[in-house]
């Protein structure tokens, strides 16, 4: 298990190294650039190649590459574009509140959507499950924007239950039940699609797992309905859930930036939307890399876990 | 002899988008301490929804709508599911066709096995351990202490059988209803269960009901055979008075189609032409009509009774009991 570890983490290496060559590119591409954010007519054509010269963007793209990632494996992030601190401290103080947002949405999303899909199974074809579907397909396809700026019209503006936006009210003291005041609208918001998805393969994965032999065993043996659902098939049923929240992090990391958008949540995703205005390079490749990262990690979480559930598996074995 | 189960009348009924649908009926038949019988029949016959109707796994579809099921006299139709879990896999257990599918795959063997044991004996956890470990052994598994650590997929078919017999005997328990044990297993592996459960059998003075359409099982288990086609029970004997003097064409069909060696080399195999008709498709009067040689116009106007035949012996013809008025038992539809 150690060496599996091990070589996956190694794996990961150039894995990263690519995704931060293709976004470096990428950026670098789309028209525009810092300067071009704060030049104003007095300034003259010197000037302007001047700045340029001292962020370094008027040599190559593949030097500046090199330049960014051989000050970043120092631990070197550089200078914000736009805000001139250091990106570790503008990238840093965004973590916190996006881990907040993602992780308690992600929460929430497990916490509805497991009992719902499992209750749905169980039930199949009764007013319930046919319900459930229905309203977790709602929850696929409606974009999270439309729901947030609907959900701040009705619970913010109309009914005044939360506030419209942030993270804390502004002029008062920060106290835990403030930002979970102001938590509860976007992580709801953010977590409607995961969860619409995992009720439908909660679901069919319970449902395929009711079928099977074993549950009919464990029946025989005299056990109770509760101990054959919640042991016996629960155990079975939630092995390909596995999957589904591994690959739930990535599309939770693009909901978190429209989320974070709508309701002015101050975390990485509100950060990214402002750098690709400002073309602030540094903090978009620190910002894309920590994504990547997260999501690298998240595989790898996901195959441990995966053979933590079902004792068929084992790695590093030949 | 003194009856353990009792099944009187039974009807099984499903609830279908189509309405109900009745796969078993008039199944009647006491089970003795310490004898085995089997049941045999084509697919379609009712002989599993016989053995899920006595350990009420019948589902949410499905119920016994007439008749009634009891063990030493208390009857099982009708319990709640709370007072049935404390019979089922205590007083009656069950063995399965696909020992690879019947066991849970994510939990351990030692833990499948001791939780019975839990459940139905009281034990603790290291007490039920130490049983299952000894009933491991028992049913001829050597490494027993590392087998209670591994996990299904780690072991063969034969051993899983093994390992439900192992369950199912570890509560000591009045019958074993055994669902086609060795099907599913190789002819080598076969024979050792067999064995395995007739051993068991004796020592733990239980009763067992086979099912299987397997006569060569049959002829090495069985006490008093039942034969059903159609849902219904067509014949029931002493297992010596069966294959030497059965009286149901059907019976005569199902011994013929045994492949004999060296009974004329290039002969086809023999078989019972047709299938067993569904149950929304049955046929006013005999059930076997359309697949027997001998059927009369009485045949496909009236539905034929069980009746003795003297010694214990039942048959369900119109042919073969025409004329000898025994009482009536079974009941028509």
């Amino acid at each position: 298990m150690l060496n599996y570890l091990l070589r996956r983490i190694l794996i990961a290496i150039p894995v990263l190294a690519g995704i931060t060559l293709f976004n470096f590119l990428i950026i670098n591409m789309a028209p525009g650039n810092p300067v071009e954010m704060f030049i104003n007519p007095s300034m003259s054509q010197a000037d302007i190649d001047l700045r340029k010269e001292q962020l370094g963007i008027d040599d190559p793209v593949f030097i500046q590459y090199f330049r960014w990632l051989g000050n970043m494996l120092q631990g070197d992030f550089g200078y914000s574009y736009s805000s001139y601190e250091p990106v570790a401290k503008v990238v840093g103080a965004r973590i916190g509140p996006t881990l907040i947002l993602m992780g308690s949405s992600l929460l929430l999303a497990y916490i509805i959507a497991v009992p719902i899909g499992i209750l749905s199974a169980r039930k199949q074809y009764s007013w319930l499950d046919y319900s459930a579907t229905s309203f977790s397909f709602l929850g696929v396809s409606i974009p999270n924007f439309i729901l947030g700026l609907g959900g701040i019209y009705l619970f913010a503006l109309t009914w005044k239950l939360f506030p419209t936006g942030g993270m804390y009210t502004l002029g008062k003291e920060k106290t835990f039940g403030d930002l979970l005041h102001h938590l509860i609208m976007p992580a709801l918001i953010l977590a409607t699609a995961s969860a619409g998805s995992m009720v439908r393969y909660v679901r069919s994965s319970v449902l395929e797992v009711l079928g099977q032999d074993y549950l009919r065993t464990a029946r025989a043996k005299g056990l109770s309905e509760f101990v054959v659902i919640n042991k016996h098939a629960l155990r079975n049923a939630m092995i390909p859930i596995i999957t589904v929240v591994g690959l739930d992090v990535p599309l939770l990391f693009g909901g978190a930036v429209i989320t974070e958008q709508v309701f002015g949540w101050p975390g990485m995703g509100q950060l990214m939307i402002q750098s690709i205005g400002s073309r602030d390079y540094p903090t978009l490749m620190a910002i894309n890399l920590i994504a990547a990262v997260a999501v690298l990690a998240a595989n790898l979480l996901t195959d441990i876990a995966y053979a933590a559930a079902d004792p068929a598996i084992k790695y590093g074995k030949r | 002899m003194e009856a353990v189960l009792e099944v009187r009348q039974v009807q099984v009924t499903f609830k279908t988008e189509k309405g109900e649908i009745a796969p078993v009926e008039n199944v009647d038949f006491q089970l003795g301490k310490g004898e085995t019988i089997a049941i045999v029949g084509e697919s379609g016959s009712g002989k599993s929804v016989t053995t899920l109707s006595i350990m009420g796994l019948l589902g949410k579809a499905g119920r016994v709508s007439r008749g009634y099921i009891s063990l030493h006299g208390r009857e099982l139709t009708g319990l709640s599911a709370k007072e049935l879990n404390r019979i089922r896999g205590n007083d009656i257990s069950m063995i399965f066709q696909e020992p690879m599918s019947a066991l849970n795959p994510v939990l351990t063997i030692g833990h499948q096995l001791s939780e019975q044991i839990r459940k139905h004996r009281g034990l603790g956890r290291k007490e039920a351990r130490a049983e299952g470990e000894a009933m491991l052994r028992r049913v001829g598994i050597a490494r027993a202490e590392s087998i209670m650590r591994e996990y299904p997929f780690a072991l063969s078919g034969g051993m899983l059988q093994r390992v439900m017999i192992a369950m199912a005997m570890s509560c000591n328990p009045k019958v074993l209803i055994a669902d086609e044990p060795t099907t599913a297993l190789d002819v080598t592996i076969q024979a050792q269960i067999l064995r395995l459960m007739k051993e068991l059998k004796k020592e733990f003075g239980t009763s067992i009901l086979l099912i299987t359409h397997d006569m060569n099982v049959v002829a090495e288990m069985a006490d008093r055979v039942i034969v059903m086609y159609g849902g219904e029970v067509v014949e029931e004997a002493d297992v010596f008075q069966l294959f030497d003097h059965h009286r149901h064409p059907y019976t005569k069909g199902l011994l013929e189609c045994i492949p004999q060696i060296g009974s004329g080399k290039g002969e086809r195999l023999a078989a019972i032409p047709g299938s067993v008709p569904l149950p929304q498709h049955m046929p006013r009067g005999c059930r076997f009509q359309d697949r027997c040689a001998h059927v009369m116009d009485k045949c496909r106007e009236q539905h034929p009774p069980l009746k003795d035949a003297g010694k214990g012996h039942k048959v369900r013809c119109w042919l073969t009991c025409e004329g000898k008025e025994g009482e009536e038992n079974g009941g028509t539809p």
